[in-house]
């Protein structure tokens, strides 16, 4: 399956909280852990909200966790 | 595997098993008897009496075991995963449908072997089991 243009560092973001697991960041965010898998992996782009949700749990701006490359 | 997977699976599951004892006992009737409103009837009684018993036992067991997650609402990518499934299971409905009339059209001419109405049950039950297949497979490619 191709990969979206978003690219994420969530999972260096994850490495450098403690290596928070996926569940733990899921359960912060509220969505499922698969939908974190999905997201972490660039399979999926989640909505504004979600996407500031997770910037918001690693305390850091959204270009920090998202960044877009055409 | 995640809550929403295991009940879309198992509602596949289900769904399929009603749907080859709706056809086991359609196609043991004989022709006369599948025109009958008063067995077509009792039959599609017969089919939501078992859905509707089958899904409630399988979804309590689910839900004791994954108490976790049962409450929780799909999330964002689930419910556009949902979406997408349901715009298959629409599909298949609206095929079924096309069938079903064209069945009922041309029956004076070219007797057809099954009731309309049954093609329509048979559409309608098929369009589930696959709209839930999609969707779980969806959810698992991510």
């Amino acid at each position: 399956m191709a990969k979206l243009a978003i690219t994420n560092t969530i999972r260096t973001q994850r490495f450098h909280h403690n290596e928070m697991t996926q569940q733990q960041l899921a359960d912060h965010v509220g969505v499922t852990r698969q939908t974190i898998a999905a997201i972490e992996a660039a399979r999926y782009s989640p909505s504004l909200e979600v996407a500031f949700k997770i910037a918001t749990v690693f305390g850091q701006p959204l270009e920090n966790i998202f960044q877009y490359s055409p | 595997m995640s809550y929403t997977q295991k009940t879309r699976l198992l509602e596949a599951g289900i769904t399929l098993v009603v749907l080859f004892n709706y056809l086991q006992a359609v196609l043991s009737m004989t022709p006369e008897a599948q025109m009958d409103p008063t067995l077509a009837s009792g039959l599609l009684i017969k089919l939501v009496i078992q859905t509707v018993v089958m899904l409630v036992i399988m979804h309590s067991i689910l839900a004791t075991f994954n108490s976790k997650y049962a409450n929780q609402a799909k999330d964002e990518r689930e419910q556009a995963i949902a979406l997408k499934a349901k715009s298959v299971s629409l599909f298949i409905l609206q095929l079924g449908v096309v069938n079903a009339v064209f069945a009922l059209l041309v029956d004076q001419v070219y007797p057809i072997p099954m009731s309309p109405v049954h093609q329509l049950v048979i559409a309608a039950l098929l369009s589930e089991v696959i709209g839930a297949a999609v969707e779980t497979w969806l959810l698992h490619r991510g």
